[in-house]
């Protein structure tokens, strides 16, 4: 199962439809109201949905996952293309979303030049995606196991390296979003030996990752374990 | 249900940035410069530059 066959998946999905990212955007922006909001990779709209805007421009390569973002939260204006293509004109928007989808990207630094091109001066950007620290590699592996549509999570330097001198870092917070493994496992509809192998590689991990990662296990089996999601809040320059 | 005039007016090619046109047939979004057509589907453009058609000529678009 791909992305568009798991567009109900995302939206009823624990892990997208609530979080403290959301509610720290909602409280961020409680006092402001954008004119133009552009949501990179929507995926079932959950973000775009909490950012007071005017108008909502929704990106996604996947139409089933824009038809969902559309029918579960009317976003309207839904575009089909990629986070490094964007189809829109100079200085369009004020606000540029995108939330747990970077790690999927095939060039997060193209991503980040056309963010700058399409936001007008001084726009905003709110990017929350996977953090790795020590656990790097063995994420990144599994995340792979897991969907191979998994490109990369990033360390955090190298994210502030992508904004480079086209954004300026206004806030910055790191959440610890703990994941119920089981549904974390199936979400993209996974087969059992696939499902067996992502188990596996948790079972396997040394104890300092899985202490990092704060992995649980109920009867042998993983039940759940923690990851890191940065939340930058950028300016652009 | 056609696209919200307000998204024709911001939408660009994705490979040369520059602006695009709504089809003849309301169909498809057309790029002049790069002579690309972009298919509607489902009142959603896909402005996927590998699912482009190229064509020689756009006028009959």
């Amino acid at each position: 199962m791909g992305f568009s066959e798991a567009a109900f998946n995302y939206y009823i999905s624990s892990d997208h439809i609530k979080g403290d990212d959301l509610d720290l955007i909602r409280k961020n922006f409680k006092n402001n109201e954008f004119e133009c909001l552009l949501d990179v990779a929507t995926g079932a709209g959950h973000c775009a949905a909490a950012v007071p805007a005017k108008r909502r421009c929704t990106l996604d390569p996947s139409i089933p996952m824009l038809k969902t973002a559309k029918e579960k939260f009317t976003l309207n204006t839904p575009v089909c293309a990629v986070a490094e293509a964007m189809p829109f004109a100079d200085n369009t928007f004020d606000i540029v979303t995108c939330r747990i989808a970077m790690h999927h990207f095939k060039s997060p630094d193209l991503f980040f030049r056309e963010a700058k091109r399409v936001l007008r001066p001084l726009g905003w950007m709110i990017l929350i995606d996977n953090i790795v620290d020590v656990e790097d590699s063995y994420l990144n592996v599994i995340e792979y196991i897991r969907d191979s549509t998994h490109v990369r999570s990033y360390r955090l330097d190298e994210i502030l390296d992508f904004a480079g001198n086209d954004f300026r870092l206004i806030d910055y917070t790191c959440l610890f979003k703990k994941h119920d493994f089981p549904e974390w496992a199936s979400r993209l509809g996974g087969e059992a030996e696939t499902l067996e192998r992502i188990e596996n590689a948790f079972k396997d991990l040394p104890d300092d990752i899985q202490k990092e990662l704060e992995v649980e296990k109920t009867y042998g089996r993983i039940s759940a374990y923690t990851d890191k999601k940065g939340f930058f809040v950028f300016r652009s320059v | 249900m056609a696209l919200k005039p307000e998204l024709i007016e911001v939408l660009a090619c994705p490979k040369c940035k520059t602006g695009v046109r709504v089809s003849k047939n309301g169909k498809s979004i057309v790029c002049d410069t790069c002579r690309l057509v972009y298919e509607i589907k489902d009142d959603i453009p896909v402005m996927l530059i590998d699912e482009a058609k190229q064509v020689e000529n756009t006028e009959e678009y």
